[in-house]
């Protein structure tokens, strides 16, 4: 009864490692499905939605909100399907997204960059190079990505609960590893931890609802109790109160709405 | 998801970098959407501005295109250095008519020496106002009276409607005459006026003032100004003595450079710095207005650093000495800004207004501006407040007039200063004279509930100081303390209900020591109550409360009056007739 994230860079072996845990477990195994289902839920082509969640933002992406918007239909999306437990996810973005869930197993699996080029090279056919150049790109755009959107480097420490270098113990101690870690209380599901979840998921369903009006809403919710912060005007406060309201509560499970209008953000 | 681009860690580095770029504390909050209403703002500003620009450079006594460069230039640097995000700077009806009044008794208006010595002003006031923010002097602007700011624009506003009269009425009259001696030359020569002109100005003014009452969000000064240049084309204008302004340069702001000398500084250091002080109370008092509705804190040292910057900068720019526009900057938030980008737009749509469509200014008539400028000093004077001064209070009334009448009738110049004098004064006055209250216990509180009362006990008073007791209020509360029970040989005790209290420095403290020991010798205490935690330690540390007596502080009202009654000598207490007491009646029964 948990839910587990596997982060992992390409040509880690997470995959292997997700799909393994998850059969272990028998638990579903969750990665591109969820971004068909979002793909589906908001009529949004697939590989826009894979370009968003994946590529570091532009200097366009940083006044379009472009980056925003899709991340806020794939968390929609995302959550959706995690709340139902029995999960091993492994993809991009999840750890964000599960933070504040005491009992989600966050997982890392970092793996020496030689090798992961030796698998490219092996996998794709092509030159050390080409492998080489195609790895570290990949890698600075989920560092932009995580910096730009949450502020947090994707391979910052701090975001996991267990980090496990490939390389030195194979996939089946990794998995091991992480079921052994599985079996802690504190990743066991409980009545709080799934009714975090749950207001995670409002909320992030609220967000998805209210982002090609306002690309940059924050939403929390509880009990069904919705709290939306859109950024605006004073002089329109009234008015975009009312179309926050309209689109919000054809929400399903929103209850009560609170709009906060944010019109400046100053910081030190 | 956040509200923000970015939640990285502040470090000392960025912390400081925003201190030095302002514009960075806001910049993350930059997005398509702020864009998006910044730019409908800004291009309402920049319709707004056109008149006016050109309407201020004339009451500076400066060429038209003076006014325009001034609302391209300096908003641009105050808006990014500054600490408002609505307020929108540039030329202004009260800093143009100082300029005009400072600068025509030393040149021409209009002439290269005019132009050259407003442009040394505006850097001159500029760098004061620079200095005034890196001393973090913004706090003493809080000290002008709100007053002396509505008297002297009401005093700036008439003086303007008396010098455009004469482009009213299409008279030759001379420019630079005090306003007395701008009336008696009106009145002498008003059979020789122009119908012609009059009725231009005339139209001007009710289309501008109709447009105004009907349709409040419209550039109304802009259609006024065109119904007036068409007005004059139809009954034509130009053949029957209607002046008109002439084509204005199409082209941006030109380089400058104020010419600085030994001499120059001496002679105009003085009116600089009276610019800089109007400057900085206007721009400071339009955003601290504006934050009321925007709920933003206004930081006064970097509003006086950006608009220091912007004369500074501007005057490097062709542009004189501009300042923070309540107009513009309530257009600005009213239009829906979000952040000062606003201003910057507005800049950058004039620059392209002053390209394609100042030429056009050669058939603008003269009579159409003054009819505009009417309105706009008429705007000027803020009768709601005039009237609520009058209603509140005879000190700001004082103030009020003697700002109001010194703006008329004495220098500008001195006018700022008197208005900052007076202000100061009546700050020191209030502050130096703390209320006292007389206080008695509630009868039908069945605790100990002091509150504000006629009532006094012939041997036990009881009083609230509602004040800092520092060395500037000494002397009044120990003429009030003093004048208790004057003609009494034996004093009273005396209980200060200290909560009221913010302060109290080494006079203050002194002062209750001495009272202390006075009312002992002559049979009665001083006691204090409810003492702040800072005023305690100044009297602990100086041994302050050694002499007046570690058992003469009471924590509560409750706690010193019971301890203090016991003390009281109760002989007098069977013929008082006050019983303001519960203790009194018991002591009255024995």
């Amino acid at each position: 009864m948990s839910i587990v994230t596997i982060s992992r860079g390409s040509y880690s072996r997470g995959k292997e490692v997700a799909e393994k845990l998850a059969c272990t477990l028998d638990y579903e195994c969750l990665s591109r499905e969820i971004v068909l289902e979002a793909s589906a839920q908001f009529n949004i082509p697939e590989v826009r939605l894979v370009r968003a969640i994946h590529d570091a933002p532009s200097i366009l992406d940083r006044f379009t909100y472009g980056k925003e918007r899709y991340v806020a239909f794939f968390r929609a999306a995302f959550l959706k399907r995690i709340r139902k437990d029995h999960v091993v996810y492994h993809g991009l973005a999840g750890h964000f997204f599960l933070q504040k869930v005491p009992h989600v197993l966050k997982v890392r699996i970092i793996a020496n960059l030689d090798n992961r080029v030796r698998e490219e090279m092996k996998r794709e056919g092509i030159s050390a190079e080409e492998a080489h150049r195609i790895l570290v790109k990949d890698d600075e755009e989920r560092r932009k990505w995580g910096v730009h959107l949450y502020g947090q480097d994707t391979w910052d420490p701090m975001l996991y609960d267990l980090v496990i270098h490939i390389d030195n113990m194979g996939v089946e101690d990794a998995v091991a590893t992480i079921l052994h870690a599985l079996q802690r209380p504190c990743f066991a599901t409980t009545e709080h931890g799934q009714k975090m979840l749950d207001d995670l998921t409002l909320s992030a369903q609220v967000e998805a609802a209210l982002v090609n009006e306002f690309a940059k809403a924050a939403a929390t919710a509880k009990n069904g109790e919705v709290f939306i912060s859109v950024r605006a005007s004073l002089v329109e406060e009234q008015s975009v109160t009312t179309k926050v309201k309209r689109v919000a509560e054809k929400v399903e499970g929103v209850k009560t709405i609170h709009v906060n209008v944010v019109p400046f953000i100053i910081e030190d | 998801m956040r509200l923000q681009g970015s939640s990285r860690l502040t470090t000392g580095r960025r912390q400081r970098l925003r201190k030095l770029l302002p514009f960075l504390r806001w910049w993350g909050f930059v997005g398509l959407d702020t864009l998006r209403s910044d730019v409908v703002a800004g291009l309402t500003g920049a319709v707004i501005v056109l008149p006016q620009g050109v309407a201020f450079a004339m009451i500076a006594g400066l060429p038209p295109e003076y006014g325009l460069y001034t609302a391209i230039v300096p908003p641009v640097v105050a808006a990014l250095f500054g600490s408002s995000l609505h307020l929108v700077s540039g030329p202004t009806t009260a800093i143009s008519i100082v300029v005009f009044s400072t600068l025509s008794p030393l040149a021409d208006p209009g002439s290269a020496e005019f132009i050259r010595l407003a442009l040394t002003l505006t850097f001159l006031a500029g760098l004061f106002q620079l200095a005034f923010g890196l001393a973090r002097l913004g706090v003493l602007v809080n000290f002008v009276s709100h007053s002396v700011v509505v008297g002297f624009t009401a005093g700036a506003a008439i003086l303007i409607a008396s010098s455009q009269l004469k482009h009213v009425f299409g008279l030759h009259l001379p420019s630079g005459t005090s306003f007395l001696g701008a009336w008696k030359d009106l009145l002498s020569e008003i059979h020789h006026m122009n119908p012609y002109v009059l009725v231009v100005a005339v139209i001007t003014l009710v289309c501008a003032a109709s447009l105004k009452v009907l349709r409040p969000r419209w550039p109304g000064l802009l259609f006024a100004l065109l119904v007036g240049s068409l007005t004059s084309l139809i009954l034509g204008g130009e053949s029957h003595g209607v002046q008109l302004m002439g084509r204005l340069p199409a082209h941006l702001p030109p380089l400058s450079h104020p010419g600085i000398s030994v001499d120059t500084l001496r002679e105009l250091a003085p009116k600089a710095l009276a610019v800089a002080l109007l400057g900085l109370i206007e721009a400071l008092s339009i955003a601290r207005s504006i934050s009321t509705y925007s709920g933003q804190q206004i930081d006064g040292n970097q509003e006086f650093i950006g608009q220091g910057l912007s004369n500074i900068f501007g005057s490097f720019f062709s542009s004189y000495a501009g300042s923070g526009s309540f107009t513009r900057s309530g257009i600005n938030y009213l239009a829906g800004a979000m952040t000062p980008l606003s201003a910057v737009f507005a800049a950058g749509f004039l620059a392209l207004m002053v390209l394609f469509i100042a030429p056009l200014t050669a058939y603008l008539p003269i009579p159409a501006m003054a009819g505009v400028i009417l309105l706009v000093a008429y705007n000027l004077i803020d009768y709601h407040q005039i009237r609520s001064i009058l209603r509140t209070s005879r000190e700001e009334t004082a103030v009020l007039l003697t700002a109001f009448l010194a703006t008329l009738l004495l220098d500008l110049e001195f006018a700022i200063y008197a208005g900052v004098l007076l202000s100061l004064i009546l700050y020191l006055s209030r502050t130096s004279h703390p209320q006292i209250v007389n206080l008695a216990p509630d009868p039908n509180s069945d605790r100990v509930v002091l509150n504000q009362s006629e009532l006094q006990c012939p041997n036990f008073r009881i009083i609230r100081i509602d004040g800092s007791l520092f060395f500037g209020a000494v002397s009044h509360v120990a003429e009030f303390l003093y004048g208790l029970n004057k003609n009494s040989v034996h004093k009273s005790h005396v209980l200060i209900v200290a909560c009221g209290i913010n302060s109290i420095d080494v006079a203050g403290a002194e002062m209750l020591v001495l009272e202390a020991k006075r009312r002992k010798k002559l049979g009665g205490e001083l006691y204090l109550c409810g003492l702040k935690q800072q005023a305690r330690e100044v009297l602990e540390r100086g041994g302050y409360l050694h002499i007046i007596g570690e058992d003469h502080l009471f924590d509560t009202e409750g706690e010193a009056v019971s301890n203090i009654l016991p003390r009281l000598d109760s002989a007098d207490c069977h013929s008082c007739a006050h019983r303001i007491f519960k203790e009194c009646n018991k002591v009255c029964s024995i």
